[in-house]
């Protein structure tokens, strides 16, 4: 008698378990795995000063950015700083660490006018015309952190990339952290230094 | 209706011990089908969370970041003027939470785009599921959701579909608080309405499915139609079996029902600022804008023919619909529609009352095609605007399925095992189908229309540009392997169909974008099958392409041959 009384009540909470059960099962991965992967993400490793003047002076804007491939277009006219999209000045600073000595590809693309150095010495620079440019060479880097920056004066529509291959695969832009075995990249210290 | 299965094996007191032991226990006590159903909703956003990288950006996707985007600055701004948000034909409900969750996402806005699409992707799931096991018990509710998952189409879309996957999970947790509504009449027939009048949960649930719904397409308000018409229909059935209702009850019914369409409504403004100006004009106009379309007319594939898509013939749904289902699915609903009108001329004649919620979902499956072709409304890219009616028609199929091989079982064991060694049979074409096609499941067509094969000159298969991830990766490594020598000096021009973002956004920009009427100096032509683009320069090399199933869904073709290094490494020709 009492179990036929209970009954209903027991099926009902039996139901609600199962219906716990897979909401959560269902809903609860994908954001646990979000904020998950969202906190262990590396910091990103690109240092970028943004600048209305070409030597850098004036008002602009510091910021931080996972990787260096960025173009500007009537759909995408955002300069940090809120800067004028077709005049500006720009420069990013990362720290790249080799494991080991290597031969590394690397491509500096831009609608602009841009210069690479390493370590503080011009490695590639380049000038676009009424199409983007692009300029690359293999180039042999130490083992070690070596300084990486990439500067960039804007005209036009600008865009800008550095791309590098570091495991045989066609170049891609340099992001954050772990790049390939042996390689990551780093945020410079504040002072501007890899440390 | 069956609602909340009874499995009376429980023990009353059940303490809760977090072991293995324990949660075996507790699922030795679970019906059969909930515990595979459990493993199925627990297996699909793992499986969706490691495959989402393959899955390229979309057409719709760039619209409705913006939109997203400008909703929130409305917000932050709400002294500025917003007028193109005053012509905005879309809620975004869906756009407003990717803008959100973009301020805290370390990814670009597509990868985070995709990341939400596919956790709104795990409700729609999640509400299939809970709606089939409410219309007719755990196996019915396990049958829908292997049937969504095994719509190939539906589940591409779960992926980077920001509109249409948003609003059929609305639209599927609304016509579940709906069925949920008649299901808890139907549970107490001698109470009836007033069973349904009494509490609020229930309405307060049905408020919130109805708001999600319209803040992402204001299609949604078609849900409030559907309570009004099916809360009529349980009172006429009351009164058929029981003599009149009190009035008391009947005006306390119809204010809970009154209530819930408008805090729907009052739910969906916030998401949609045309409608926060504009409460009824807003709505009522963006109908108008989004059955007529008249923006949009570009030409659209029926049967091998190019056709404006403001003047479709009638069949064009239906056809995609019965090309592009699986036939396991497409016979199972049609068995439960016929199985239906059986049950009900029975009730009818024997003064039983009428199995309401599932009549709820065959109007809710064929009102809305069928308001779609008495107006003439514009349509193109096949059945992906009525994505939301795949759902209630997965639940109808799997409660029919459910029904058929319990009765089975029933009177021999084993026809139950014969019919279900054929589901199985007919189920691994389709299951087979998801993983030959990943990621580009949406361009399935069924065996009976020929597969991908036979549907790819006749019919819309990739239209979204979710293939161009794929294609234009395969062409930058054919590229690097075959023109090493000058490739680290070279910008490489390209041109295609669709959007010029499919080329930003999946190419590095050593590979520059040049619009079609540019071809003359380009170096390749990277397209999908679209607007019969793949049949354009077909005279040149192949290099890369994307096929599935014998289909050529996208290909890229040098236009141009190899220049000498110095002259590529200047900016181009």
């Amino acid at each position: 008698m009492s179990e036929s009384l209970h009954a209903p009540s027991i099926a009902a909470r039996q139901d609600r378990r199962v219906a716990r059960w897979a909401a959560c099962l269902s809903l609860l991965p994908v954001p646990v795995w979000f904020i998950a992967s969202a906190a262990l993400a590396p910091a990103p490793a690109w240092r970028a000063e943004y600048r209305s003047s070409p030597d850098f002076s004036g008002p602009g804007a510091i910021v931080a950015e996972r990787e260096l491939q960025r173009y500007w277009d009537r759909l995408n006219r955002e300069v940090p700083g809120e800067l004028e999209t077709q005049h500006f000045s720009a420069r990013w600073d990362t720290c790249l660490r080799l494991d080991a000595a290597r031969d590394v590809p690397l491509m500096l693309v831009a609608d602009g006018s841009a210069q690479l150095s390493i370590d503080g010495r011009e490695r590639l620079a380049l000038e676009s015309g009424v199409l983007r440019a692009t300029r690359g060479e293999v180039l042999r880097l130490e083992s070690g952190t070596h300084a990486l920056r990439v500067v960039l004066s804007a005209r036009g529509w600008p865009a800008i990339a550095l791309l590098a291959s570091f495991d045989g695969a066609p170049p891609r832009p340099i992001g954050s952290g772990h790049l390939a075995p042996g390689v990551d990249t780093f945020a410079p210290a504040s002072s501007g230094e890899c440390r | 209706v069956q609602s909340e299965p009874v499995s009376p094996r429980l023990p009353p007191s059940a303490i809760r011990r977090w072991s293995l032991g324990s949660v075996r226990a507790e699922l030795a006590r679970v019906h059969w089908a909930d515990v595979a159903s459990l493993i199925l909703l627990g297996a699909l956003p793992l499986v969706m969370l490691i495959t989402l990288d393959d899955y390229g950006l979309t057409y719709d996707e760039e619209p409705h970041v913006r939109l997203g985007e400008r909703v929130l600055a409305f917000y932050a701004n709400l002294s500025r003027s917003h007028s193109s948000l005053n012509r905005s034909a879309y809620g975004a409900g869906f756009d407003l939470a990717a803008a959100l969750l973009r301020r805290v996402s370390p990814w670009d806005e597509y990868r985070t785009n995709h990341i939400l699409c596919i956790a709104v992707a795990q409700l729609g799931l999640l509400g299939t599921w809970k709606l089939g096991r409410l219309l007719a018990g755990p196996p019915a509710g396990l049958a829908a959701l292997a049937f969504l998952v095994l719509e190939p189409v539906y589940y591409g879309h779960q992926f980077n579909n920001p509109k249409d996957i948003p609003f059929a999970v609305g639209y599927v947790w609304g016509l579940y608080a709906i069925a949920r509504l008649l299901a808890a009449s139907a549970e107490n027939p001698g109470d009836g309405v007033p069973a349904l009048a009494r509490g609020w949960r229930h309405w307060v649930a049905l408020a919130l499915a109805l708001g999600a719904a319209m803040s992402v397409r204001v299609g949604g308000a078609i849900l409030i139609a559907y309570l009004g018409l099916f809360v009529a229909l349980l009172v006429a059935d009351r009164w058929r079996l029981a003599g009149a209702p009190a009035a008391s009850s009947l005006r306390s019914l119809f204010w809970k029902a009154a209530l819930a369409g408008l805090g729907g409504w009052v739910i969906m403004l916030p998401f949609w600022p045309r409608a926060l100006t504009q409460p009824m004009q807003g709505p009522a106009a963006a109908l108008e804008t989004v059955t007529r379309y008249t923006a949009y007319d570009s030409p659209t594939l029926l049967d091998g023919k190019l056709i404006p898509s403001q003047s479709v013939p009638w069949n064009y749904l239906p056809t995609y619909f019965a090309l592009q289902q699986p036939e396991l699915i497409s016979l199972c609903f049609a068995g439960a529609c016929a199985a239906l009108c059986v049950s009900t001329i029975v009730a009818l004649r024997r003064r039983r009352p009428l199995a309401l919620a599932p009549w709820l979902l065959v109007v809710a499956v064929l009102v809305p095609p069928a308001y779609a072709i008495a107006r003439g409304s514009t349509l193109y890219n096949g059945l992906r605007h009525f994505l939301f009616l795949v759902p209630p028609i997965c639940v109808l199929a799997g409660a029919a399925l459910a029904g058929f091989v319990a009765r089975l079982w029933l009177a021999r064991r084993a026809f139950a095992a014969v019919a279900l060694a054929v589901v199985f049979a007919l189920a691994a074409e389709p299951a087979r189908a998801l993983i030959r096609l990943h990621p580009h499941q949406q361009v399935y067509f069924n065996p009976s229309g020929g597969g991908p094969k036979a549907a790819v000159k006749n019919y819309e298969t990739e239209y979204y540009g979710s293939v161009y991830r794929e294609l234009l990766d395969r062409l930058v490594s054919e590229v690097w392997e075959q023109r090493r020598s000058e490739y680290l000096n070279t910008t490489f021009q390209v041109t295609g169909c669709g959007s010029k973002l499919f080329f930003t956004r999946n190419l590095p920009l050593d590979y520059q974008y040049q619009p079609m009427r540019n071809v003359r100096n380009v170096d390749y032509y990277a397209t999908y099958v679209r607007d019969r683009c793949l049949e354009r320069h077909r005279d040149r090399p192949l290099v890369a392409e994307v096929a599935r199933d014998g289909a050529q869904l996208a290909a890229a073709r040098q236009l141009r041959k190899a220049r000498s290094a110095a002259s590529a490494a200047t900016s181009g020709p």
